[in-house]
């Protein structure tokens, strides 16, 4: 029966219509928000932001794998052209840079994606600036921060499942502030001034480059 | 009626008076004049000794009288009652001059032979090519002597009837009859579009090996298409670049004397890379004498040829000799090649031959490589700029053969052995600065040694109903390659990503059957046993030599019913494959092999030289696409594949003066789990071919021949990852010249109507801003087709 229907098929493929090779150019929308504006992070210190801006460069979306080691093994292999490969097709992307106010309650529309259909794994983020200011507080004491910092790192890795298979769909960026404040210590915070090289300063170079304080989610339209 | 023969010689050739003509008592030696043949009529090859499968040289005595009639004729040595009787109803129609002495006729014997050979050929798909890319020279007119060894006779002649085709899609080309250069200097790889179904581009420089497309297949640099030229293996195993990469610039158009296409698997000499088909390219040069040509043309074109076929010898027998270079029609396209082939047919008694083979040959080439579709469309670069001009190759190849061939009429053997020596340099940078700001430059090297052979026994047997033929071919080759990234700035390498000794054994044997059930109905068949032994040496991964071997047997079959004269109809069936990259393999591993089964559906009709007709409809399955992925080094199984279509290729003279070839492939590709269509081959393949040769009378003492040819190509929109379509585009090529006595004189065009095309499109991501931010999604890329290209050429033969 098998070789019937085999046959039948072969049969039927000269026949076949269009090109359809599978999948097809898309475009989505991304928004982006920040949240746990207020937070308590893991030395203890309670994070109240008044200020948190964020200069994004560029974001992608990639099929690679994210569990990997970022360096070279989380972006799939794509078959280009032969005797020609690449390491990692990049299946969509915006390539607009735009700055959001990650304290506003509603999301801010960062623009329109183009890309492929497929199975997208992981994403990418060019964090080009970052302008924080709040208060840290901690046994009672108090610490107000004004900190910008150029970063101009790109934020590789970032896990982000999603089946893109149709064009009515868009994709939630959600900034986790909480992550970027994870490892800082204000104890020796003085004048409200995150010296270079200090332990907050540091903490917060790494926290805002951390792959878990960005969370991508895909939503289909009704 | 049913020719299914050719005539393909009839000049006298020696012509050794008879003792008793010289009798005389004179001091002066009488002038004695032999007879020439006037006129002789082609027979047909008797259908019952062909379907015999029975061939063999018919020795005759004809008494020529004093006006030139065949007044008796005996058979002296007969081969078969049939053939000897159509060799002697055949005589009896002949006419000749009379011998003369001192002026007066006289009767006399002479001595004939008539041979009736079963090739390999089938001459009801043979078909002359007429394009005008790359015909060999043949100045003037005249046939091919074709001595009768062991035959004490006058006169010879060669009536070529063809062995049966293994299938409908089994077409010879022959090339001799247009006159034309080959199209801005083009080598003999252009011949392939020639074939019906196939479509090559060239992506990467005039040098580099030609994309090819055949039957729904896109077969890379030849990974699915078994080439050979002059009995020798083109595909290299294992190459860096590719798997069965196929370098053809070697070839020199006018020293290929017929194109062997097989499309599908289903023949038993078929074996690695038949997995569409294969393609066999037989060396000779059909014009006598020596052949000198130049050719001068737009940017910066030249080329010049000469070549030289011994009077008296075999088509087989010449040696050709060729130089060109050209700037390119745009940056980074100068190339230049340089290539010689010389062959010689021996005679070592009345049934043994030896040939002997020889080639050099040399390149080197600059490549533009792509242009990202989206900055062309945007401006920022034009249709025929380079977008990194770091990107060049060069290519060596030195070979020689030795061949014994075998054949007393009924039993014919071959024995040949070969060894090739292969160079290949090639740099290229087709994603900008995706993976490294210094740079993707990509520079491979693949130097082979390669030793191999084939060798076969074929006989008649049981009442000559059955024919059998036991056949087995190897190759051994010895591989040394590397690939190294390099600074687009400097060409410095930065970093070693291949660094391989590779040894790779290949033996196949097979047995074939021709079998006749009854009048008009033969089956034939075999099978295929190949095995191959992949000995690998990853020096970068400091790990032991790891070992590895597989085995493929293929079966093949076909059914083919003659139920009238003019139409043959054929049902055909094939399993075929296609080796693995070697470094994929694992220490111990059954090689994974690259399954094709095959199926046909055919019928040829013939009417005349009027019209000849094919229409096939073909399927092939594959059953899981392996993948080489060089990034990993392993090979990906990419599921299975079925490709279907039906193709149609239609020949006709209806005048002396006029051929004309029409070919169509409709061809599609699926993927039958997700019934998505398969990217990149174009879905309809349409090529014509046109000849016409006239000689005009002038004031001039000779005839003028004036001859001209328009070939074309129209390839539709193909189908592209995600969904995307390709343009379609119609290319046509043009000849037009004129020759008098052994002179030739000729223009010839490439691109006649100057499209714009984009002659192979690839989809994958790139980068070619050194400072980044451009689009890293998969992009469209394209390489520019060749413009118009006019040249003038100068021919001459003596």
């Amino acid at each position: 029966m098998k070789r019937i229907a085999m046959t039948a098929l072969a049969i039927a493929v000269p026949l076949a219509c269009g090109t359809d090779t599978g999948r097809q150019r898309t475009t989505f929308e991304v928004d982006v928000a920040g949240i746990d504006h207020v937070s308590t992070n893991d030395l203890g210190w309670e994070i109240a932001l008044t200020r948190a801006d964020l200069t994004i460069g560029d974001l992608a979306f990639f099929e690679g794998d994210p569990l990997f080691a970022w360096s070279d093994l989380w972006i799939g292999k794509a078959y280009a052209h032969p005797g020609h490969y690449v390491e990692g097709e990049a299946l969509a992307e915006l390539l607009e840079p735009a700055t959001f106010d990650l304290l506003q309650n509603v999301p801010v529309l960062y623009g329109t994606a183009d890309g492929v259909t497929g199975d997208y794994r992981s994403a990418e983020v060019r964090v080009d600036r970052v302008v924080l200011a709040g208060t840290a507080t901690k046994d009672g004491r108090t610490v107000t921060f004004e900190w910008a910092g150029d970063i101009g790192t790109n934020v590789e890795g970032i896990a982000f499942g999603a089946i893109v298979d149709s064009p009515t769909g868009h994709v939630d960026l959600r900034v986790d502030l909480a992550k970027w404040f994870e490892r800082a210590d204000f104890s020796e915070v003085e004048d409200g001034v995150l010296v270079d090289e200090s332990q907050p300063h540091r903490a917060l170079l790494r926290g805002v480059v951390n792959t878990s304080g960005f969370l991508f989610e895909r939503k289909e339209t009704p | 009626m049913c020719p299914r023969w050719t005539l393909i010689a009839s000049a006298a050739v020696v012509f050794a008076a008879p003792a008793y003509a010289q009798t005389g008592t004179s001091t002066a030696a009488p002038e004695v004049v032999p007879p020439s043949l006037l006129h002789q009529p082609s027979i047909p090859y008797p259908p019952d000794a062909k379907a015999r499968g029975v061939e063999g040289v018919v020795a005759l005595d004809l008494v020529i009288d004093e006006i030139g009639e065949v007044r008796t004729a005996t058979v002296v040595r007969g081969v078969d009652p049939v053939l000897d009787a159509a060799a002697l109803e055949a005589v009896k129609e002949f006419r000749f001059s009379p011998a003369m002495e001192d002026g007066v006729p006289f009767e006399v014997t002479v001595g004939f032979a008539y041979r009736f050979v079963l090739p390999t050929e089938d001459e009801d798909a043979e078909v002359v090519a007429t394009s005008s890319v790359a015909p060999p020279a043949d100045v003037g007119t005249g046939h091919s002597n074709v001595p009768i060894d062991g035959i004490d006779s006058a006169f010879s002649i060669v009536v070529l009837a063809k062995r049966p085709p293994r299938s409908a899609s089994d077409w010879t080309f022959t090339f001799g009859v247009t006159h034309a250069a080959p199209a801005a200097g083009g080598s003999g790889a252009e011949l392939l579009r020639e074939a019906p179904g196939v479509y090559i581009s060239q992506h990467s420089g005039q040098g580099k090996g030609h994309q090819i497309f055949l039957r729904g297949f896109d077969a890379v640099h030849g990974q699915d298409v078994a080439i050979s030229a002059g009995g020798i293996a083109v595909n290299e195993v294992s190459n860096v670049h590719g798997q069965g990469y196929a370098d053809l610039h070697f070839l020199i158009p006018e020293a290929v004397a017929k194109m062997r296409v097989v499309e599908g698997a289903y023949d038993p000499r078929q074996g690695d890379f038949a997995v569409a088909g294969s393609i066999d390219f037989d060396l000779g040069l059909t014009r006598r004498g020596m052949l000198g040509r130049v050719s001068a043309g737009q940017f910066g074109l030249v080329r010049g040829l000469a070549a030289w076929g011994p009077e008296g010898e075999p088509d087989e027998t010449f040696v050709a000799a060729e130089y060109a270079r050209s700037d390119g029609f745009g940056p980074s396209r100068a190339w230049n090649r340089s290539s010689a082939i010389a062959q010689s047919l021996v005679d070592i008694n009345a049934n043994v031959k030896l040939r002997l083979l020889g080639s050099s040959y040399a390149g080197r080439f600059d490549s533009p490589g792509v242009v990202r579709l989206d900055a062309f469309e945007a401006g920022t670069i034009g249709f025929y700029d380079v977008q990194s001009t770091a990107q060049r190759g060069s290519s060596t190849r030195h070979q020689a053969l030795a061949e014994v061939r075998y054949d007393d009429g009924s039993t014919q053997s071959r024995m040949s052995t070969y060894v090739v020596l292969r160079g290949f340099r090639l740099r290229q940078n087709f994603t900008g600065y995706l993976l490294d700001p210094r740079g993707d430059l990509n520079e491979q090297l693949h130097d082979a040694t390669t030793f191999g052979g084939s060798g076969y026994y074929s006989k008649t047997l049981f009442d000559e109903r059955l024919r059998v033929e036991i056949g087995a071919s190897w190759r051994h080759d010895a591989i040394e390659q590397t690939q190294d990234r390099l600074r687009e700035v400097d060409g410095v390498s930065y970093a070693q990503e291949i660094d391989n000794e590779l040894e790779i054994t290949d033996v196949g044997f097979y047995a074939d059957f021709n079998l006749r059930l009854m009048d008009g109905l033969f089956v034939r068949g075999g099978a295929r046993v190949e095995g191959l032994s992949y000995v690998i040496e990853e020096r970068l991964a400091n790990e032991p030599r790891r070992e590895a071997f597989g085995l493929h047997v293929a079966p093949k079959a076909t059914v083919d019913y003659q139920p009238v004269d003019a139409l043959r109809l054929f049902l055909s069936y094939g399993n075929g494959f296609r080796s693995p990259q070697a470094v994929s393999l694992g220490q111990g591993e059954r090689s994974p092999l690259t399954l094709v089964h095959s199926g046909e559906l055919g019928a040829r009709y013939r009417y005349g030289r009027a019209l000849r007709a094919t229409l096939t409809s073909f399927v092939t399955y594959v059953e899981d696409e392996l993948v080489f992925d060089h990034a990993t080094g392993t090979n990906v199984f990419g599921g299975s594949t079925l490709r279907g279509g039906v193709q149609a290729l239609v020949q006709s003279a209806p005048f002396d003066f006029l051929n004309a070839t029409l070919a169509a492939t409709f061809a599609r590709g699926i993927k039958p789990a997700t019934g998505d269509v398969l990217p990149f081959v174009p879905p309809l393949v349409l090529r014509f071919d046109v000849e016409a040769h006239e000689h005009v009378r002038g004031l001039l003492e000779e005839p003028i021949g004036v001859f001209a040819v328009l070939a074309g190509t129209y390839l539709a929109p193909r189908p592209l990852p995600f969904s995307e379509t390709a343009e379609g585009f119609f290319v046509a090529e043009a000849a037009i010249g004129a020759e008098y006595d052994r002179f030739a004189l000729s223009v010839e065009a490439q691109n006649l109507f100057d499209a714009r095309y984009r002659d192979a499109e690839f989809v994958y991501a790139s980068d070619f801003n050194p400072g980044g931010g451009t689009s890293m999604v998969p992009a469209r890329h394209f390489t520019a087709g060749p413009p118009l290209t006019l040249q003038a050429t100068l021919t001459v033969n003596y």
